[in-house]
């Protein structure tokens, strides 16, 4: 059921990747912006769907838009050691894949309160730490690790580049072989049609 | 949720600015030293908007509240700081954190230290640079951080302009490429009066300012606060600059020092009794551009 009413009793159906349909507050899904320009005021004529993202992780960020529904307008980033209990909770039982996933849906949506602490705990993961630690937490190739990739990089590239250049000397023996008749064909028809036009501009 | 790694450069790019919003120019800086498209995304934090001050006393660099102090290699730092080893542009130093907010790396030669360490923060945070505070360095140094700048932008709110050796040629050519907005501070003596300036700014201090004539003077439209030192300025010039003000010339003057031994003895502004009680002196105090000054 959908309506362009903005009661937070009004439900929402949303559609999820797997096709799946679930209901969420209008009051909830408010707090998107990506909903509030698309659909608030014009309403949605079925599901509407999030298709990019599956359900377990529309459920989630969902969840805690009905969580904090209640919670006064969001006034910029909060910090981590500010969150409640419940919020606390809320991120530490994500898995990392489920938490990635977490950050682009909300951040598709744009909630912004949700997409904040998120980025607030990814910061932390970074604060403080020397360029080796930074390296493994956000797993950045090192200085070898780009080199060794360059390498192989650079010997596919001679690879490919032999073959390129094998392949333009056939192409260009076969050109001429094929290309002499063509000519030939090309000149005489054009020889036949100049001779025609001539013929019929002197009647 | 565990710390577990993750792609960082994969997030959208509006998240990835948030992450970075949430970090201090010391971690936004260590970040960068992780790789080439990791530096690439610095200014994604509103790096742009840091503020970038260098320092002479202590000789450091100043990114909003984090201070990159600059050492000399022979003083080792004691063993239970923490430590790190950066790349500033082509030396890998040690760096020592002395606090949250301050660290300093470590030069055989710390005038080397500030340019390299300077170069490469601009570079990295890509900022303006609010403010040059540094006199007593050598001249190629301190002309090659003013080529840097002006290569960059042609403001600068704050600049002192005092290097050692530095030419009337260094000091002219400072003044062409770059405007001072809000405050210029100068101990360099012009050994000839430059024939034209530009002395705009909103506060003035000119330490050996025998070099300043009426002409100098009157391009002090600006001026909030002028005090020159050690100038030549005599009786009539002053009368001359005193009655352009009373004119309105100097519409925002609040403050001005003139100290001359060019003045007599018996001078006294516009023909009024001197301002300052020499008996029984009464000191006030006002907040000007943010410092306190003695009036009379």
């Amino acid at each position: 059921m959908t309506s362009p009413a903005s009661s937070s009793e009004v439900k929402y159906l949303i559609e999820s990747s797997e096709g799946n349909t679930f209901d969420v507050s209008g009051a909830a899904l408010r707090q998107s912006n990506t909903f509030n320009a698309m659909f608030l005021n014009i309403g949605a004529d079925g599901p509407i769907p999030f298709t990019d993202y599956n359900e377990a992780t529309l459920k989630k960020v969902f969840e805690y838009c009905e969580h904090s529904v209640n919670e006064e307008n969001y006034s910029g980033p909060k910090h981590q050691d500010d969150l409640s209990k419940w919020d606390l909770n809320f991120f530490n039982e994500m898995d990392q894949k489920m938490f990635i996933d977490v950050i682009n849906a909300s951040n598709f949506l744009d909630i912004e309160r949700l997409t904040s602490y998120c980025c607030e705990r990814i910061a932390r993961m970074l604060r403080g730490k020397n360029t080796q630690e930074m390296i493994k937490v956000i797993t950045l190739p090192t200085a070898e690790e780009l080199e060794a990739k360059q390498k192989v990089e650079e010997k596919k590239a001679a690879a490919a580049k032999k073959v390129a250049e094998k392949a333009a000397e056939t192409a260009e023996k076969t050109e001429t072989l094929e290309e002499l008749p063509v000519q030939q064909l090309v000149q005489t028809t054009r020889n036949k049609l100049t001779r025609k036009y001539l013929s019929f501009s002197n009647e | 949720m565990t710390e577990q790694p993750f792609k960082l450069l994969h997030l959208p790019a509006v998240a990835l600015r948030n992450v970075l919003q949430f970090l201090n120019p010391f971690d936004l800086f260590e970040l960068s030293q992780c790789s080439q498209k990791a530096t690439y995304i610095i200014p994604l934090s509103g790096s742009r908007k840091f503020k970038l001050v260098v320092n002479a006393s202590p000789l450091s660099i100043s990114v909003n509240d984090h201070v990159f102090h600059i050492g000399y290699n022979r003083s080792p730092p004691p063993s239970w700081f923490l430590k790190r080893t950066w790349k500033f542009m082509d030396s890998t130093v040690r760096v020592v954190y002395l606090s949250r907010q301050q660290l300093i790396s470590y030069w055989d030669d710390r005038f080397v230290g500030l340019k390299t360490v300077f170069f490469h923060l601009s570079k990295i945070f890509n900022c303006a640079i609010e403010s040059a505070k540094f006199y007593s360095i050598p001249a190629v140094i301190y002309m090659s951080i003013i080529d840097f700048i002006s290569s960059r932008q042609s403001e600068i709110k704050e600049l002192f302009v005092g290097g050692e050796n530095l030419t009337d040629t260094n000091v002219t050519e400072i003044f062409e490429r770059l405007r001072v907005t809000d405050h210029l501070s100068m101990c360099h003596r012009f050994s000839m009066p430059p024939p034209s300036i530009s002395l705009n700014s909103k506060s003035m201090f000119i330490w050996n300012s025998g070099w300043i004539t009426t002409e100098h003077l009157n391009s002090m439209k600006n001026g909030i606060v002028i005090h020159l030192d050690h100038s030549t300025l005599t009786d009539d010039k002053m009368t001359l600059f005193l009655n352009d003000w009373k004119s309105g010339q100097f519409p925002n003057l609040q403050y001005l020092y003139i100290q001359s031994t060019f003045l007599s003895k018996t001078f006294t502004p516009l023909g009024l009794p001197p301002l300052q009680d020499t008996v029984n002196p009464q000191f006030h105090m006002k907040t000007i551009l943010g410092v306190e000054k003695f009036i009379y």
